[in-house]
């Protein structure tokens, strides 16, 4: 396989503030990698990074074999932790934005767009303005809006984090079998160890400020179990066991959020 | 609104015109003002003068409700014209910014005899301090709903492929309705102010220049008529934006 995404001696400083050092990783076609690490470790940072909504201070970051600015933003569609939809649209027009951002008429975008918000479980809400949807939903829709740009790489910024753990539960089955087609490449920053190797094909794990790579770790494969299950499991509890004390070793304290947070 | 909400007020409202009507009539608001009583009409005064004067009382509130719409219409397209133009261009707005801000320092209305030397004794001055009046507010406001939009849902919409002007037409432009509705709620009643004293520099007609007559002649049952029409028309144009507001954002 192709790397889709390649970081090489990445770094990124903002004045005197250095936020990443020295970040190597791959990504490849169809892969999700999902990355965790204490607050303030710059996740966010490099997600701006690999979008191209900026550029490193050090090293290169190629996508899709490009390494310019506007190559890496014509490769990466990036959905920002806060569901930013457009209260003004209602939600089948929110999910088809990129579409209608490339010059399709509403009808033909919405058409378009139906079968992945059918997917994703929003059907009979198309009409729906954002304030009458639940936060689960909004979140459905900017993720269908952000897989309906057709990007090769997907860039997920804490997508779940707004919602409560039951929720976000759900949220990880109905966006795990869409990540898992093969289709796209994702890079997942996530604080939720469950979620990063739940929705993960491996799981890099970055140090405290200047963020570093610590190490990058497999998910044992969730099978056909949902979320709760995994959670679980023997496998997965070890993994997460294994991130944690991964975690501990470089930023021992009280800035890892548990487990189960 | 309900009916808790509009009682008091209407209670207090009448209250103080029966109290006027009183102290007026039986001559005691004269009497303490140490006034001859021709000059301190009562409510039913001001009505029936109303009433009588309806005629030149419209044809001049016609001429002011004109003066009014046009130069908040003009306000209105500049004031968002530039707010466009500023949020578009970084450069121009760090150097102009500071500048509209301590234009404000100047008070409009006291320009207002240089206006009439410029543009004459038509039109022109009257929109002139009005369109001035109300260009601040509406841009500032204009300015400030552009840039309320959250920095992740712009780059967000970069990465979905919009261009600049797809972002400011569906994104920028929608959030800064709320603001600018702010701003032009603020304009339009100020801008009555505007052309009254835009008429008391110079003018034949409209509400203010009855009043500078109605002055002279101690006509004060008239005058305070025209008072009463000109917050009528502030408050029917503050309605009507408002109004626009509630049809025009109905995601909220």
């Amino acid at each position: 396989m192709t790397a889709m995404v390649q970081a090489d001696g990445v770094g990124r400083r903002f004045g005197e503030l250095e936020v990443l050092e020295g970040i190597d990783f791959g990504l490849d076609e169809g892969e999700v990698l999902s990355v965790i690490g204490p607050s303030g470790c710059g996740k966010s940072t490099l997600l701006g990074l690999i979008a191209g909504l900026d550029r490193p201070t050090t090293g290169t970051i190629t996508v899709g074999g490009g390494t310019g600015s506007d190559d890496r933003l014509a490769r990466c569609a990036y959905m920002p932790q806060e569901d930013c939809l457009l209260p003004w649209f209602s939600a089948l027009d929110n999910a088809a934005l990129a579409l209608r951002n490339r010059g399709q008429g509403r009808k033909a975008a919405r058409e378009k767009a139906l079968p992945v918000f059918e997917r994703l479980g929003l059907g009979g809400f198309e009409d729906s303005r954002p304030a009458e949807l639940s936060g689960g939903m909004r979140q459905r829709v900017a993720f269908a809006r952000t897989w309906l740009a057709g990007k090769s790489v997907l860039l997920l910024d804490e997508p779940l984090a707004s919602l409560d753990g039951l929720t976000r539960r759900s949220m990880q089955a109905w966006f795990a079998p869409l990540l898992a087609g093969g289709e796209r490449s994702a890079v997942l920053v996530t604080h939720d160890l469950d979620e990063a190797l739940y929705l993960g094909d491996r799981v890099l794990v970055l140090s405290g400020r200047p963020g570093r790579v610590l190490g990058v770790r497999e998910a044992p494969g969730r099978g056909d179990m949902d979320p709760v299950e995994a959670s679980g499991s023997r496998a997965f509890s070890e993994a997460r066991n294994e991130l944690a004390s991964l975690l501990e070793s470089a930023s021992p304290g009280d800035q890892i959020e548990g487990p189960q947070s | 609104m309900k009916a808790s909400q509009i009682l008091p007020p209407l209670v207090l409202a009448v209250l103080f015109l029966a109290a006027w009507q009183v102290a007026a009539a039986t001559g005691f608001l004269a009497e303490t003002l140490g006034l001859d009583p021709l000059l301190v009409p009562s409510p039913s005064e001001i009505a029936s003068a109303l009433y009588e004067d309806r005629a030149i009382l419209v044809e001049n509130a016609l001429v002011t409700l004109w003066e009014v719409l046009a130069g908040f219409a003009l306000a209105l397209m500049i004031g968002v014209g530039a707010a466009v133009l500023l949020h578009l261009h970084e450069p121009l707005r760090r150097a102009t910014y500071p500048l509209v801000v301590a234009s404000q320092t100047i008070p409009v209305i006291v320009i207002a005899p240089i206006l009439v030397v410029w543009f004459g004794y038509g039109i022109g001055p009257k929109l002139a301090v009005i369109a001035l009046i109300c260009f601040f507010p509406i841009a500032v406001n204009t300015l400030d709903g552009l840039r309320s939009v959250p920095v992740p849902l712009v780059e967000m919409m970069r990465t979905l492929d919009a261009r600049r002007s797809r972002i400011l037409v569906d994104v920028e432009l929608p959030a800064s309705l709320p603001y600018l509705f702010s701003g032009a709620k603020i304009a339009v009643a100020v801008a009555v102010i505007g052309a009254v004293f835009g008429e008391w520099v110079g003018a034949s007609s409209g509400l203010g220049y009855l009043m500078l007559q109605d002055n002279a002649q101690l006509e004060t049952a008239r005058l305070f008529a025209s008072v009463f029409l000109l917050s009528v028309i502030a408050l029917v144009l503050f309605g009507t934006v408002a109004l626009l507001e509630r049809l025009s954002i109905r995601w909220r």
